[in-house]
This record gives structure tokens, sequence and C-alpha cells, in this order.
């Protein structure tokens, strides 16, 4: 077994290069598959062909086009961070991915597939406008899709810029490029507050993406998908084996996990004597007492004129990660000229409250904060529904489903993603349990998990240069889902504003120009939102991704299969998930629970309600109006006999 | 009602994709279901216990027994199950003509033909 340790500062660089060259790499490849996808433009009609790719994915295309768009980059980053923090439960939290591609695939695929070729449909409120012969429905459909996705968006080019920031840490030509931009922004009075690096990697991220999405369309985003996909499995496929063998096989891990418990939140004050302390967030500190008291701070210590600060972070109270540490089993260094004057506080994890082991291979799960852990059965409940149901309704999935050549391609598609998501979940997890062996005390910022754990594993086993393939995929991870987003707007606008209510004899040079200006325009703008975002942003990513299925997922069922859907009961389908749905987090606001915690009727998420509010309103309003027209029923629901 | 008087129609019958995709939806589910069921009973059953010792704890090729049988097999079964669904029972069937591909433009500035459905609004 290799010595467990952490990474000092030359690993650190050394990575930063090899995620430097390996980011160059991977940027040159993507444009060069949008150079080729733009050739296939020509000849062609261009919004099928921009938007859809012509209506040709091949089986690996499909697979992975949806796989990656369907990972974004919270499988590598938020996921594995939860993993760390609550332990196997997240096992419970993630199963219904078992399910998850032959549901998301196999209930709608061949059908929209066959409705959308019928009606020359290129975008989801395409096929509603057909289906319920309704302009105002369409504009409904498509204003709440580029509201929800515009608001996804920021949130993934946040994620990106953070993502890239890790890759390159601390990189000497990254570093002095940062430098740069600082001073640049000092002299700004609107960009003055923001942080460099954040701001550089937005940038460098922002214009990577728009450049190549713009340029390419569809099939650019479909090829730069499958690479992708490629790059994820890849680097879950190297680490798996590397963290088993690193903790001492995984029957050693859950049995040290087994023994586990969670570190105690902590408030300490310090002190220092140096003139210009440097005290950043993960500093290692100790008491003077014997034994010593272990602690982790979770913020930059400010400093007072006496050379004193308060500082959060946490307390490292499991007796084997102590030993771990005190016995050098981990290379842990603590900060000697800092020294702890006072532990103002240190308190246990809210669930379990009595620190009883176990809590880390059993299910809730610890949580610093929720009384009842972090999956209490009811959520459970929800969440075997939300990956799998609600990820039917998701918008992205549909377009991709649009866009298959043959009923050949999507079921060796649905049965490859099958694979493919086994390969990327459950190792995951076993990866990430192991990571508490390999790095203790990173809940202050288990956020960088995923690219530490990367640079860990490699580093052990000499073959540094490797971090930047791993480090590599929640990379990818962002970026396939952000490009298949902005081209969804685009084609939102373009195509279900514009050319269907605005201008219907638009030539094919004026559509083309407004497709590269929407792409442009949107991508702009969110960067630029994303200078700013709300710091509650990822559970507004959670918003979005549950409003969506709410507002999605029965119009478009019922429209596919029930002949007696009605387009007044579209209206109530949509409106009322919609407004069930965000009334659920509005309530959750007004009773002072914040953004984050929704109200929730019954234990059951608001996506649960949501869903099942729109399927309810649709049908019931449907019955009450008169049936659709004859011809609608014949041209959607029969054939002509030979 | 439309749809008695469409079924009535000696020159009509149902569309055969619709038909097989709205069985195959029905499988699906079923699947789902199954899933759901399984997965729960055992994680609610032996994935919540009140007390652990750590001496004891039951696994199974080192993941933990609960996670084992109520996640990790149900997740293999399921892929099995995928697969021969995918092979053998979903049905390939014709998914017709794209009206849409048909409105390739010969010259860039030419006008593009309505899509179709656009008359219905």
């Amino acid at each position: 077994m290799f010595e467990l340790s952490l990474y000092p500062p030359t690993m650190l660089a050394a990575a930063g290069s090899s995620a430097l060259v390996t980011f160059c790499l991977y940027t040159l490849a993507v444009f060069g598959l949008a150079a080729l996808s733009s050739r296939l433009l020509k000849n062609r009609n261009f919004l099928n062909e921009y938007f859809l790719g012509s209506r040709s994915l091949g089986v690996w295309a499909l697979a992975l086009t949806f796989a990656a768009t369907s990972a974004s980059g919270g499988s590598f980053t938020g996921f594995p961070s939860l993993i760390y923090t609550h332990g196997w439960v997240l096992a419970l939290w993630i199963a219904s991915y078992m399910i998850f591609p032959i549901c998301t695939m196999g209930l709608l695929g061949k059908r929209i597939n066959q409705v959308a070729r019928k009606t020359g449909a290129i975008t989801v409120p395409d096929i509603l406008r057909d289906r319920f012969q309704s302009a105002s429905f369409a504009i409904l459909a498509t204003a709440l899709l580029v509201f929800f996705t515009c608001v996804n968006l920021v949130g993934q080019f946040k994620a990106g810029s953070m993502i890239l920031q890790t890759l390159l840490g601390e990189n000497a030509t990254y570093q002095a490029l940062r430098g740069l931009v600082g001073n640049f922004m000092q002299s700004s009075q609107i960009l003055a507050g923001l942080d460099p690096g954040y701001f550089l990697c937005l940038i460098t991220f922002g214009v990577a993406v728009i450049i190549y999405t713009t340029w390419g369309g569809f099939h650019a985003v479909v090829w730069t998908d499958v690479m992708q996909g490629v790059v994820m499995v890849l680097g879950v496929i190297i680490m798996l084996p590397l963290a088993i063998y690193q903790v001492g096989g995984l029957q050693h891990a859950t049995e040290t996990l087994a023994q586990m418990v969670p570190p105690h939140r902590a408030e300490i004050v310090i002190e220092t004597h140096l003139e210009n302390p440097d005290v950043p967030k993960g500093t290692w500190l100790q008491t003077a007492d014997s034994p010593s008291r272990i602690f982790r701070i979770g913020e930059a210590a400010a400093f007072n004129e006496a050379g004193k600060a308060t500082v959060s972070g946490i307390e490292v109270v499991d007796a084997g990660d102590q030993q771990r540490i005190r016995s050098g089993a981990v290379d842990v260094s603590f900060e000697q000229s800092v020294t702890i004057v006072d532990v103002r506080s240190s308190t246990p994890a809210a669930y379990p409250g009595d620190e009883r082991p176990g809590v880390y291979v059993t299910a809730p799960g610890p949580d610093a904060n929720k009384m009842d852990g972090m999956l209490p059965m009811s959520l459970a409940f929800s969440m075997f529904f939300y990956w799998a149901i609600s990820g039917t309704g998701q918008p992205s999935s549909m377009v991709r489903l649009m866009a298959f050549k043959d009923t050949r391609t999507l079921r060796i598609s649905i049965a490859s993603v099958a694979m493919y998501f086994s390969f990327i979940y459950f190792p995951l997890v076993v990866i990430f349990c192991c990571s508490r062996l390999l790095l203790p005390g990173m809940e202050v910022e288990s956020d960088r998990i995923m690219p530490q754990m990367a640079v860990t594993l490699t580093s052990n086993i000499g073959a540094g240069w490797l971090a930047g393939l791993l480090v590599a995929a929640p990379f990818a991870a962002v970026m396939s889902t952000v490009d298949s987003f902005l081209l969804m707007i685009s084609s939102a606008v373009v195509r279900d504003y514009y050319q269907r209510n605005v201008n219907p004899d638009a030539s094919q040079r004026t559509l083309q120009r407004m497709s590269y200006a929407c792409t442009i325009v949107v991508g702009v703008g969110v960067v630029i939102a994303a200078l700013n975002p709300p710091e509650f942003l990822q559970y507004v990513i959670v918003y979005v991704g549950s409003g969506l299925a709410a507002c999605f997922l029965a119009p478009m069922s019922l429209a596919l299969y029930w002949k007696r859907m009605t387009t007044s009961g579209a209206f109530a389908s949509m409106l009322g998930g919609f407004l069930c749905h965000l009334s659920l987090y509005v309530v959750g606001w007004y009773r002072g629970d914040g953004f984050t915690k929704p109200m929730r009727p019954f234990s059951l998420d608001p996506v649960v309600v949501g869903i099942v509010m729109s399927f309810t309103a649709g049908i019931v309003v449907s019955l009450l109006t008169p049936p659709p027209p004859k011809e609608l029923i014949e041209k959607y629901f029969y054939t002509r006999r030979n | 009602m439309p749809t008695a008087a469409l079924d009535a129609d000696p020159d009509l019958e149902p569309d055969p994709l619709f038909v097989a995709s709205f069985r195959e939806a029905r499988w699906i589910l079923l699947m789902w279901v199954s899933c759901f069921v399984w997965t729960l009973t055992v994680c609610l059953n032996f994935g919540y216990p009140e007390t652990v010792d750590p001496q004891s704890f039951p696994t199974v090729l080192g993941i933990p027994a609960w996670v084992a049988w109520g996640i990790a097999f149900p997740w293999l079964i399921a892929n099995v199950v995928t697969i021969w669904f995918c092979l053998c029972v979903m049905e390939d069937a014709d998914l017709g003509d794209d009206v849409g591909a048909a409105e390739a433009a010969p010259a860039a500035d030419s006008a593009a033909a309505p899509a179709a459905g656009d008359s219905n609004v």
C-alpha cells in the first residue's frame, strides 16, 4: 500500500502544468471538430443541420452525446463532494441511475423522433406547437425553456470557471496571467471587486465554448460530447483501481469508514507575530496541549492589529484520522507560526448528535446541519423518482431524441448508455468513499475533492502527468452540458420565436446570421451574468432541473401518447406544473427558510408534487374541454392502410 | 368522439409505431416500479439501522451489505434486463420521412419554405 499523502506545492504545480497542456490540447481538438462540422452546414437546410444535425446521429454519437449532456459538472464536482461528506448513503441517493437510460431514452424516444420527422420539428416547442395547433402555447414553452436554461447556464459557467481555476492551480503561467488581469481589474470600477482568477477562467471558458458552439452548431456539440464522454469514463476507470489499491482494498476502506465519526464544526481564535501573515483557507493548526486538538480552517484568516483572528473551520475528532495525522501516515503540515489561543466552539454534526460510529456506511448519512441526516427515508423516495422520471422531462434530452437516424440506433444506444452510467456513477461512490482515508479534513473545501484526489492518486504512483487527463473529466462534463444548452436557447429564439412568429419567410442566410448572432449574444450575456452569480446558485440549478421536468414532462408525454389531450389541457398541464413547483419554493422562502428549503408536502420533493400536479391538470382540463379535431388525431395516431 | 369514428374507418389503422411505443413505455414503467420497490424495500429495511457495530459490520466484496443487495445487485440486473429489452423486445420501425430535410436550400439566400405544420397555426 502506498503511503497516504497530501501533495506538496511542487506536485500541485506539476499537476497544474499537465492540466494546462491537457486543456490546450483539448481546446485545439474541440476547435478542430467545430471546423469539421461547420463544413457540413453547406448545401443542407441550415436550421435542420445547425440545430439538429439533420437527424443523422448514429449509435455512438447518440449514446455519448446523451450521456455527456446528462452528466453535468455536478457529476464530477458536487457529487464527489457529497460522497466525501456523507459516505455510502450517496449510493442510495443516485440509485435510480440503474434505470435512468431506459426511462429517459426509451419512454419517449421513438415516438418523439417520429412526430418530429412527421412535422419537420426542430425544437421541443416546435413539436408542441404543431401537436396543439397553438402559437401561444409554443411561445409559453419557449419562454419557460429560455428562462430555465439561461439560469442554469449561469451556474454551469460559474462551475466551468471554478474547475478551470482548480485545474490550473499553481501553474506559473496561469499565476502570471492572473496577476496581470488583477492589475487591469484594479483600474476598472466595474471589475474591481472580482477575483482575477475567477474572471480569467470565466472569460477563457466562455470564449472557447461560445466560439466552437457558434461555429459548428449541433454536430460540433455532438462530436465534442463524444470526446468529452470518452474523457469522463476514462477518468473514472483509471481512478477506481488506483483508489482501491491505495487504501489497502475496499474491505479495509469500508471497515475503517464504519469506525469514523464526522468532524466538529469549530470556531477558534488564532494569533501570530508575523508582520504580514498569510493564513489561507485549508491551513492545519493544532493546540499546544498534549494530546493536541487538530483543526483545519475553512476561511482565510483576517488578522486585527493585535495579530489575532477568529476563524471557522473543523476539528478532527475521529480517533483514526487523528492517529493517521499524528503518525505521518497522511502528510499533514501544521502551520507553526500561528497559535490557537481559544477554542470558542466545537459542535458535533447535527446528525448524528451523539457521535456514534457507522454513519458513513449507513443511511441517512451524517449531516452538519440537518437533524434527520443527509437522506431521510422520505427523501430517498423522492430521489428515486427525481433522477429517472424527471430526467425524462428534460428538453435537452428530448432534443437529442429527435436527432437519431433510426430505431436500431436508439435501441443500441440505450444499452450502451446503461453500461456507460454503470461505469461512472457507482465507481464514483467507491472512489470518493476511499478518498476519506486518503484526504482527511476536506470538509472545508469539499468541492475540490475531485481534482485533489486525481492529483493524490497519480502522484502516489509517480505519474503526475496523468492528473491532467483525470482532472479534464469534470471540465469535459461542464463543457458538454453548456454547449448543448447554449444551442437549445439559440434554437428556441431563432426557430420558435423569430421564424415561426416574426418572419416565416426569412432566407437561409438571414436565419444563419440570426443563429450565429443569437448564440454569441446569449453566451456573452450569460458570461456577464456569471461575473457575479448569486451564492445560492447550486440550489437555483436544482430548482431549474426540477422546474423543467414539472413544466415539460406531462405536456410532452400526453401529447405523444394520449389522443384526448387538448390545447387547454396542455396549457393547464404546463402552467400547473410550473406554478405548483414555483409556489412550493415561494412558500419555503416566505417561511424564512430561503431558497434552499422549499416546502415539502408529505415530505415529497417539489418535483414529485409538480409533476403529479402537471399530469392531473392536463388530464382533468382535457376531459372538460372539447376533444381535438379529427384530422389532428388522425395525423398523429393513425395511418392509412396500404 | 373523433377517436371512435377513426377506429371505425376501414381505411385507417392505429399507427404501428405509436402502438409499439406505448406498449414498450408500459414495460419500461413496470421496470422502473420493480427497481423502485426492490431498492427501497431493501435499503429502507437494512440501510437505516439504529446502531452499528463497527467490528461486525456486514459487507459483500467490501461494499456495505445493504448497498450490495439493495443497489449494486439490482443495478446489475437492471443492466441485463435493459440490454435484453433493447436488443430483443423493442421493435424496429420506420420513423418516416423527415419533412425538414426536404426543405434543403439550394442557394444560401433563397427563402426557406415554411416548415410543415406552420399552416396549422
